[in-house]
């Protein structure tokens, strides 16, 4: 027994397994639609018949149960803070954040403006940034791509060795 | 109708609440004592000559130097089509004036706006509360000397220049 | 908590209040409403604003006059060269700027396309909130050609900061020009394709008349414009229309105008 779970980790088996299973993941992204202002405009656009977000197998859902990827797209008000927070919390784990537009990035162009959050990654961690103003559906695309290459790097089986990296995994 | 004969009208019917008219501006006004407003709103829907149907809008101004808020209210007539503009002074300290939601309702959500940015009491208002800043928000934002609080629940309100960050 | 008599419905029914929170698909951006319904029956909404209030109104005593065009894109994103001109014309008012006429007309040819963007949206998330999921996807796939020639005439897809004040941003070519007219000649006959989705659709049609009654006197004391008031008050709305009285500078009538107006009369809202 001991020789066979000490290569475990050597193995390729492993490896295809994560494989397989973040290629399941990354390929049936489910966002949820949280579009605020102006960005959720070119959402529905990219989710629209020319820049398809469906042919990376993303659906819209509505409701954060369903979703495993929350598109904060639009402006952060203090007054929505909280329902965020709340929103992010009832999304089910691996859960990932794309912020889109610069007023979600960190305030856009809102910056003298008293009501407007600076930015969403006060409020919940951020995986992905996507600049613009607001962005076009090819770069909100490029989001949902880089976001696919995170989920791809990602280890379910074998779990790291060094704690640091074990609590940034989930 | 001009608006100088609307004022005239208005001078008719209510001698010594009306002042102040100001005919060769863009959008010409008359000042309103605080007392009348809201038989003077009263009159100028009802009149059959005036019509004034629609309340455009309700805003509000703050000169700190002369130590007022105006309440401002912008009429406007489709029957006749003329419009004219109210202005109403308050004490800068203690800004209380009477409801106009009877005459229209559109004023239920314009007084709560100005509540709301500017600390306007509308005595008589059915629901006055904040409508779009938070409930438990300090301050009255549109006032010339409002100060930015540092920091609304939990959530702190400046950001680090972002090139500041990355030098360091 | 109501009760509604047995002899209606059947058996006793209590009236149940939920928000419909900020985050909702159907809400189109952030509202919420705290509803009290009876089954599916709502009666009555109550709105509760101000999740997006982004103090532009404050930030309007800080920065330029010219600096502040693209705050007023903001206010109102689908409709952005409305708003833009909204403000140009106010200042210019008061600052007694003469815009050339080239400039009006550059200024009505963006505007209106964009008129027929922002309705193409708004007739299909109306479609989308009854359940008709198809009218949207067709009103995107038009959205994108207009984008298109926005992007050729001011840079951008939906901030456009185009109009600016004493004129506009950027000339149109006349290149641009042939593709216009190009697509406006594509888009004449979709506009019947759209009715025969959507506005004479007989679901459509039961679901939404009658629903929700506002009286005349009631839609002028609530300060409605637009559709909503020229519905309300029957057959001599017609008075209502304040684009034709108050808003372009140009008193032209023009066959471009007219053919605009009739064509976004007939998708059924404007």
């Amino acid at each position: 027994m001991k020789p066979l779970l000490n290569s475990l980790p050597e193995t390729v088996f492993t490896t295809k397994v994560d494989s397989l299973l973040n290629w399941g993941r990354a390929s049936s992204q489910w966002y949820m639609l949280f579009g605020l202002a102006c960005c959720a405009i070119e959402l529905m656009q990219t989710g629209g018949p020319r820049a398809d977000l469906d042919r990376f197998g993303a659906v819209p859902r509505a409701t954060p149960r369903q979703s495993d990827l929350m598109i904060v797209a639009g402006t952060l008000t203090y007054k929505m803070a909280k329902r965020t927070k709340l929103l992010y919390d009832q999304m089910p784990d691996p859960k990932y954040v794309i912020s889109m537009g610069s007023c979600s990035n960190c305030g856009g162009l809102f910056q003298l403006a008293y009501s407007v959050c600076k930015g969403v990654d006060k409020i919940v961690p951020v995986d992905v940034y996507v600049p613009g103003c607001p962005p076009r559906p090819e770069a909100l695309t490029e989001g949902l791509l880089r976001i696919q290459d995170k989920m791809m790097r990602e280890r379910w089986l074998v779990k790291p060795s060094r704690p640091a990296e074990a609590a940034g995994q989930a | 109708m001009e608006t100088k004969d609307i004022y005239g009208r208005l001078e008719q019917e209510f001698p010594g609440k009306v002042a102040d008219f100001k005919g060769d501006v863009q959008e010409p006004y008359c000042k309103v004592a605080v007392q009348a407003i809201v038989e003077v709103c009263r009159f100028l829907r009802d009149d059959p000559g005036l019509k004034f149907e629609v309340l455009s809008d309700l805003t509000g101004l703050d000169w700190p130097k002369e130590e007022k808020i105006q309440v401002v209210y912008h009429l406007y007539s489709y029957a006749q089509k003329h419009q004219i503009v109210l202005k109403v002074d308050l004490p800068r300290d203690n800004p209380k004036i009477a409801t106009t939601e009877g005459v229209w309702k559109v004023a239920n959500w314009f007084e709560r706006e100005v509540y709301d940015l500017f600390g306007v009491i509308f005595e008589g208002h059915s629901d006055l509360r904040r409508i779009m800043l938070p409930e438990d928000w300090e301050g009255h934002p549109l006032r010339k000397d409002y100060v930015e609080q540092e920091e609304y629940d939990g959530i702190s309100t400046q950001r680090a220049p972002l090139v500041e960050k990355l030098l360091r | 908590m109501n009760e509604t008599s047995p002899v209606e419905t059947g058996f006793y029914t209590e009236d149940m209040t939920i928000s419909v929170g900020p985050q909702h698909p159907s809400t189109h951006g952030v509202l919420r409403f705290v509803v009290r319904t009876d089954g599916e029956v709502i009666n009555e909404a109550i709105p509760d604003v101000g999740y997006l209030h982004r103090s532009i109104e404050k930030i309007g005593e800080k920065v330029t006059w010219h600096g502040y065009v693209p705050y007023t894109d903001r206010a109102d994103y689908l409709a952005a060269m409305f708003a833009n001109q909204g403000f140009c014309m106010a200042a210019e008012k008061l600052g007694n700027v003469e815009v050339t006429r080239r400039g009006e007309f550059c200024r009505v040819i963006a505007c209106e396309l964009n008129r027929i963007a922002s309705h193409l949206i708004s007739v299909g998330t109306f479609g989308q909130d009854i359940g008709a999921m198809t009218p949207f996807v067709h009103a995107l796939r038009e959205r994108e050609t207009i984008n298109n020639l926005m992007e050729e005439i001011c840079g951008a897809r939906l901030t456009y900061n185009y109009i600016r004040i004493g004129g506009v941003g950027y000339d149109i070519l006349p290149e641009t020009c042939t593709r216009i007219t190009e697509f406006l000649d594509h888009f004449e006959p979709l506009v019947d394709e759209y009715n025969r989705l959507l506005s004479y659709n007989k679901i459509f049609i039961e679901r939404l008349a009658g629903v929700a009654v506002v009286s005349k006197e009631e839609a002028l004391s609530y300060n409605l414009v637009g559709p909503n008031l020229r519905a309300s008050s029957g057959t001599f709305g017609a008075i209502y229309r304040i684009r034709s009285t108050r808003s372009w500078n140009l008193r032209f009538p023009s066959a471009a105008l007219k053919w605009a107006s009739s064509v976004t009369a007939t998708i059924g809202i404007g």
